[in-house]
């Protein structure tokens, strides 16, 4: 236990002190505040008496001449700060000969992974739980309009999923960074497969989908239904999506299935559906979830067993 | 020399496919001893102190450190284990004092104690005024002090060097040679490895002779070369071509003398001990003659070498 | 503006002298009705008939206390005339122009006033009966007292502010509502004027009327526009004001996000400190 928190406190500080955690956490503060002060003046034009939860559209809301929400900017930012706190975890350690020095001491070798990735996960929760607070608090002394408690609840929820979704992307890295022998490797490997999941991964679902529910002008809307079903599986593989879909329903209580076709229908059919409780909310993004923890805890488990059972060598 | 074994292996082999990295050593080594591991590169040494560290799991045969299986029960080894890696790294971002600090808190080290350590260590390496220096700014010589320093805090039993003193100057070199002896003053248990082989000879009470995973020789560094070449550790030749029988008896009544050899214009003296002096005097009674004695010291280069070249195919 | 009457009836006086020497006067539309403070301009026919040589005539008329009147040219710019010279060998008659004008620092008095054009060349008189009529002007002002046409209200708490109505028609106004319809200001606003009616707005008369508004507890902080109503009953003089109100976040609200805010950053520095190593 001594290890692992001293490891842990370690890599805390070393997070702190690095410069490039501290330029990443000065960008996503500024990023954080901008898309807030615009979602401030553009609030009105999208929220009236009738609307239910004003204080969470404030996360939701964004410029019409800058398309740049909230989530949305948290959605890019969330794997960068993942894979940077996770890239160079184990690698950096064994080049830079640190390791076997480190495992000569009377400390568990899984202390060492688990201490950084639990480092790690503080440093991500603590930098969303602070950007959220700070620009809830920004925000509310800009509209004035205070949050009802299911609203904070739901902000509380909307950060969980976040540092999941931080913690899925950091145990990719230090996967990668198990495996890989340099950094770069390790920290291109990461982007890589964020690249693919953030532009390609949509349009291969579309392409499979497609291939399995030939949709065409003249589809019927179960067709589309069933097309849209297919699509939303296979895209699911990505986390991104699982985490889009979370804060879709956590933040968009009125959608309560969240698909982008389905609210489509919705609107031509006139459906206008009422808010859900957040009970509902989050049992609708239940799967979601399960999904992002089991992801998660896979990269981990592999990059953790690959660990264990290596041999340190110090070259 | 007494019989409590600190390290001890039986039969240890580490197989990498068909290679026989190392192939069953076994090894005693006693509290107190400075073992040297010596061999080429290749010859098994790193391998082996990973098994030591339970850094990687033998294939075969046991391993014991202070009695313990280090892959079974790695914290209780380690506590009493220092280990100082080949290149050894530091957190080049931190300065020598937190460097130090830090490996002193994950051996449990906490409170006033930690620092004063730390200060009496770095003393000892010399780095007192470069304590509060970022590692990243220090040379290669300084790391491997720090080295040290980063072994002794956990207050070690043994403590196992892997090439201490490779790519670094000979001023380095013997200041590191001298805090090893240091260490061994200090009653800690030291195994070093090198293919470096003065400074082994320099300080290793034993030695252990490295070659395809085998020990193939092992001892004092003495009697390995007595063993290797049969033969005293000193050889003083005499430009004497003749030796008459009683001067013959009379060297050979000489405290530690071997043999007396007469070859060409020269007589070759084999002794334990440097007799130079009482030689020459004796030779000066017997003849009137004052000549000069040229002293060989064996060492263990060639000691080395003959097992070197035995083991090569 | 000349509103026009229906029949077009002549009024003549004939002189009674054995050659009909006469003048006549006629006046197609006698009668004008307009709004106060609006001039009226009668146009007279004067045919001269029976005399051998043309004759001047002197142009005079009588109009009541308030009003003043100029005669000139029936055709054409022309300058004021006193006098005109009439030949009676004309087969058609000449046309000239009256124009009352009121005091335009005094607003007549609804009514009718009546005019007595004459004109006379000696003995040879005669005289035409005009009518001006003057109607009723109904006409609201709204404004504030200080002229400000904007304020501040803070979401969820009443703001009073007062507007002023002022009756600058010259009929007086009865049954005066004053109110926010609700499209008039954001939903869920309260809007209520005190009083939200005035029995009786004379003429030139102005009254104070508070407004109270409310903006919703759900407000977002910012500007909004809200229009203040005014409508007598059974009169045209609807008149209304839009006044600009700057929500602000409520105090406490406000106090509340600039803590967090506060305690976000104290957080991070300590945090920051406590790992910071140099």
């Amino acid at each position: 236990m001594t290890g692992l928190m001293e490891i842990f406190w370690k890599e805390l500080s070393d997070n702190f002190n690095s410069k490039r955690f501290v330029i990443l956490f000065v960008l996503v503060y500024l990023a954080g505040v901008a898309s807030i002060y615009i979602a401030a003046q553009n609030i009105r034009s999208t929220v009236d008496e009738s609307t239910r939860f004003i204080f969470l559209n404030l996360f939701i809301v964004s410029g019409e001449d800058l398309p740049f929400s909230f989530p949305l900017f948290m959605s890019i930012f969330i794997p960068i700060i993942g894979i940077m706190l996770g890239f160079d975890a184990v690698n950096s350690e064994r080049t830079s000969g640190n390791l076997s020095r480190l495992l000569a001491q009377p400390i568990y070798r899984d202390d060492v992974i688990n201490g950084k990735f639990l480092a790690g996960l503080v440093v991500i929760a603590i930098l969303i739980f602070s950007i959220v607070t700070l620009v809830a608090g920004l925000g509310l002394r800009m509209i004035g309009v205070p949050p009802e408690a299911e609203e904070v609840l739901r902000i509380f929820a909307f950060i969980f999923v976040s540092i999941l979704y931080g913690a899925f992307w950091m145990s990719l890295a230090i996967m990668f960074s198990v495996f890989f022998k340099k950094t770069a490797t390790s920290a291109l490997a990461s982007i890589a497969i964020w690249i693919f999941l953030f532009l390609f991964m949509s349009l291969i679902a579309g392409l499979i989908a497609n291939s399995i529910v030939p949709i065409n002008d003249n589809s019927t809307v179960d067709e589309v239904a069933k097309f849209d079903t297919v699509f939303r599986m296979i895209n699911r593989i990505n986390p991104g999506t699982l985490y889009s879909e979370s804060i879709q329903a956590i933040l968009l209580p009125v959608m309560g299935s969240p698909s982008p076709t389905m609210m489509m229908i919705g609107i031509y059919s006139g459906l206008k559906p009422a808010p859900l409780p957040i009970a509902q909310s989050l049992l609708i993004v239940w799967p979601q979830l399960v999904g992002l923890i089991a992801l998660t805890a896979i990269c981990f488990i592999i990059g953790y067993i690959k660990f264990m059972r290596e041999e340190i060598r110090s070259t | 020399m007494d019989n409590k074994f600190v390290i001890e292996t039986r039969d240890l082999t580490k197989a990498y496919g068909k290679f026989l990295a190392v192939n069953k050593l076994n090894l005693q080594i006693a509290e107190g001893e400075v073992f040297g591991f010596l061999g080429p590169n290749g010859a098994g040494k790193t391998t082996a102190i990973l098994m030591l560290m339970g850094f990687c799991e033998p294939t075969s045969g046991t391993v014991r450190v202070n009695g313990l299986d280090p892959a079974r029960e790695p914290i209780k080894v380690k506590r009493s284990l220092g280990y100082m890696p080949e290149k050894v790294g530091f957190y080049d971002d931190l300065t020598c004092r937190e460097n130090l600090d830090f490996t002193g808190r994950l051996n449990g080290l906490t409170g006033k104690r930690l620092p004063e350590r730390i200060d009496r260590l770095l003393d000892m390496v010399g780095l007192n005024d470069k304590a509060d220096q970022l590692v990243g700014k220090l040379s290669h010589g300084m790391k491997q002090r720090l080295g040290i320093a980063d072994v002794m805090i956990k207050d070690p039993k043994i403590a196992i060097l892997d090439e201490p003193t490779s790519g670094i100057d000979p001023e380095g070199t013997a200041q590191v040679l001298d805090l090893i002896q240091e260490m061994s003053k200090q009653k800690v248990t030291v195994v070093i490895s090198s293919h470096q082989l003065h400074q082994v000879q320099k300080i290793c009470t034993r030695v252990g002779i490295f070659s395809k995973g085998q020990i193939v020789a092992a001892g004092s560094v003495a009697n390995l070369g007595r063993e290797a070449l049969r033969k005293g550790q000193f050889n003083i030749i005499m430009p004497i071509a003749q030796l008459s029988d009683k001067l013959r008896d009379s060297i050979s009544k000489l405290p530690g003398v071997i043999d007396v050899m007469c070859k060409g214009n020269s007589t070759t003296v084999i002794c334990d001990d440097n007799i130079s002096d009482q030689l020459e005097t004796l030779v000066q009674n017997e003849t009137g003659l004052k000549v000069q004695m040229k002293v060989e010291e064996f060492d263990l280069e060639e000691v080395y070498m003959k097992y070197f070249k035995e083991s090569q195919p | 503006m000349q509103k026009s009457c229906a029949s077009g009836s002549t009024i003549s006086v004939l002189n009674d002298e054995a050659p009909a020497e006469k003048i006549e006067l006629t006046c197609q539309y006698p009668v004008l009705s307009s709004y106060a403070g609006i001039n009226y301009s009668f146009n007279i026919s004067l045919q001269y008939t029976g005399g051998k040589d043309p004759k001047t005539f002197d142009l005079k008329a009588t109009v009541p206390q308030g009003f003043n009147y100029t005669i000139s040219p029936g055709y054409g710019e022309g300058s004021e005339i006193r006098a005109i010279r009439l030949d009676p060998t004309k087969a058609y008659p000449e046309s000239i122009k009256l124009n009352i004008t009121p005091y335009i620092w005094k607003i007549p008095a609804p009514g009718s006033y009546p005019i007595v054009f004459e004109v006379s060349s000696g003995d040879l008189k005669s005289s035409i009966q005009l009518t001006a009529i003057v109607t009723a002007n109904y006409d609201m002002k709204m404004s504030t007292p200080d002229g400000r046409l904007n304020t501040e209200a803070t979401a969820g708490e009443e703001k009073t502010f007062i507007v002023k109505l002022t009756n600058t028609g010259t009929g007086d106004l009865e049954k005066v509502t004053v109110e926010s319809l609700s499209t008039g200001h954001p939903s869920g606003w309260t809007v209520t004027c005190k009083p939200d009616k005035i029995d009786i707005l004379k003429s030139g008369e102005s009254k104070e009327i508070q407004v109270v508004v409310k903006p919703s507890d759900k407000t977002i902080a910012g500007d909004y526009m809200m229009t203040i109503q005014a409508e007598p009953e059974g009169r045209y003089a609807f008149t209304n004001l839009e006044i600009r109100v700057t929500v602000m976040t409520p105090t406490i609200w406000g106090w509340v996000g600039v803590g967090i805010v506060v305690l976000v950053i104290i957080a991070l520095a300590v945090i920051f400190i406590r790992f910071g190593r140099r």
